[in-house]
């Protein structure tokens, strides 16, 4: 039987690991190398690793350390805007690349990575962020302007990307429960992805419930694998299930 | 003395992944850039991220297939197919008009997308129990979960020569094969962490 993937998201930065809320004030979490050998020895179904810093450049050495460690499956998100960068990304040894602001900036950047990659390495990542009254849109980093969901979902049916992250900067980082709505609240017929949950998981039984859900193929969680409550104490943990 | 293993490499994939992994399990898995440098090789793995008709015609240009041929076929060594790499190993498939190197009775076919499903099998998934003797899996228990990402299947004609399958959207497929000295795993062992590890070391030790 497939099982649906619980996956940490881990936030990388000056050659650390950082954990955010609702996108802003990164904490420190913990070395790369170290922190992947502990997820390793958990039996992590996948990790995805997002770069949230300012620099222009990809940290191409962390990049590489972490790699030579994660005997599980990974992706890689930030800073990708050419072909030649996602190949990169892939002969160090990361199986998808993730893309957000690229694909926003044009969105047939995406097409050209699935034709020459393969739909399956490619992964597609919208963060929706809630207006003053009260109404989801795309959160673009680059230029803080808002775009209707529908329109970039549109866009992806065209050409479908293996999968889609969906996911809520409003709940990141609170604990206080996915935002399904980012998923129900839109028309994905004809979307042949995997669709990924990420942001505001309060417990591994929410997760639990949400898998039930045929729509959702998998979750994301940063808070909950990073830190234990009730101080928030950085402790990697990760569930048992085999 | 430790067998020489030597890696593929069919440019489009991700071959840095089992050289670390097999040097976590003290292997030193080199790459093979030059056709003429296969013969050299104890053990071989052929790896397998990409497209089928693509691939095929780098290994055509490269002159690595007449000498896989040779290998695999005529010298009888042993050789790991890796989800493409194992695919490539069939007659042909759906997912491309050239032949494959035919090594095996077999062909690929595309999974049906349906409402839930996408035609893309991507997480871990456990495999059916053992129905051969196998040397690759000896290691590892049945059901045992790995790491698959493909959209293609191999349908394998001759039982005797099946090793288990999976089921993704309720098609049964080869998650397995051994024939001799040719072995195909639909699967990622470097990817599959503690169950790869020993797939792997089993081949490497076979």
């Amino acid at each position: 039987m497939l099982t649906p993937r619980i996956i940490p998201c881990l936030l990388l930065k000056d050659g650390g690991f950082y954990k955010t809320k609702k996108f802003k004030n990164p904490k420190y979490i913990g070395d790369p190398i170290n922190t992947i050998k502990i997820f390793n020895d958990k039996d992590v179904d996948e990790i995805c690793v997002l770069d949230i810093s300012f620099n222009s450049e990809i940290d191409y050495v962390t990049l590489t350390d972490l790699a030579s460690e994660a005997f599980f499956p990974l992706s890689y998100g930030g800073k990708i805007n050419s072909v030649e960068t996602a190949k990169k990304i892939f002969k160090i040894g990361f199986e998808k690349v993730v893309i957000n602001s690229s694909f926003l900036a044009n969105p047939f950047f995406v097409k050209e990575l699935i034709d020459v990659f393969g739909a399956q390495s490619i992964v597609v990542s919208l963060d929706f962020k809630k207006n003053i009254f009260g109404k989801l849109s795309i959160f673009n980093k680059n230029y803080k302007t808002v775009n209707n969901p529908q329109f970039y979902l549109d866009i992806l049916k065209t050409f479908s990307p293996g999968e889609i992250i969906f996911t809520s900067v409003d709940k990141e980082g609170t604990y206080s429960g996915y935002d399904l709505n980012l998923i129900k609240g839109y028309n994905l017929d004809g979307l042949n992805s995997n669709f990924l949950i990420n942001g505001g998981a309060s417990s591994l039984n929410e997760i639990e419930e949400t898998l039930k859900n045929p729509k959702i193929h998998s979750c994301m969680a940063g808070n909950l694998f990073v830190y234990k409550k009730p101080y928030n104490a950085v402790l990697i943990n990760y569930p048992k299930k085999y | 003395m430790k067998s020489r293993i030597g890696v593929i490499d069919l440019e489009v994939n991700n071959i840095n992944s089992i050289i670390n992994i097999s040097k976590k399990i003290g292997y030193d898995v080199r790459v093979i850039n030059k056709s003429n440098e296969i013969k050299k090789f104890d053990k071989i793995i052929l790896p397998g991220i990409g497209n089928f008709d693509e691939v095929i015609s780098i290994c055509k240009q490269k002159g690595i297939d007449s000498e896989l041929n040779e290998y695999a076929i005529i010298r009888e060594k042993d050789i790991l197919g890796i989800c493409l790499g194992m695919q490539l190993m069939t007659n042909e498939s759906e997912e491309g008009k050239l032949m494959g190197f035919g090594w095996i009775n077999a062909s690929c076919k595309k999974f049906s997308t349906t409402n839930d499903f996408s035609s893309v099998h991507m997480g871990w998934n456990s495999i059916s129990k053992k129905s051969i003797n196998s040397l690759l899996l000896k290691k590892i228990n049945d059901y045992s979960r790995f790491y698959f990402v493909h959209s293609y299947f191999v349908n394998v004609e001759d039982p005797r020569i099946i090793c288990n399958y999976s089921t993704y959207n309720k098609q049964n497929f080869v998650s397995s094969f051994e024939h001799n000295n040719i072995n195909g795993v639909q699967f990622h062992p470097e990817k599959s962490n503690f169950h790869g590890l020993n797939l792997l070391k089993s081949f490497y030790e076979k």
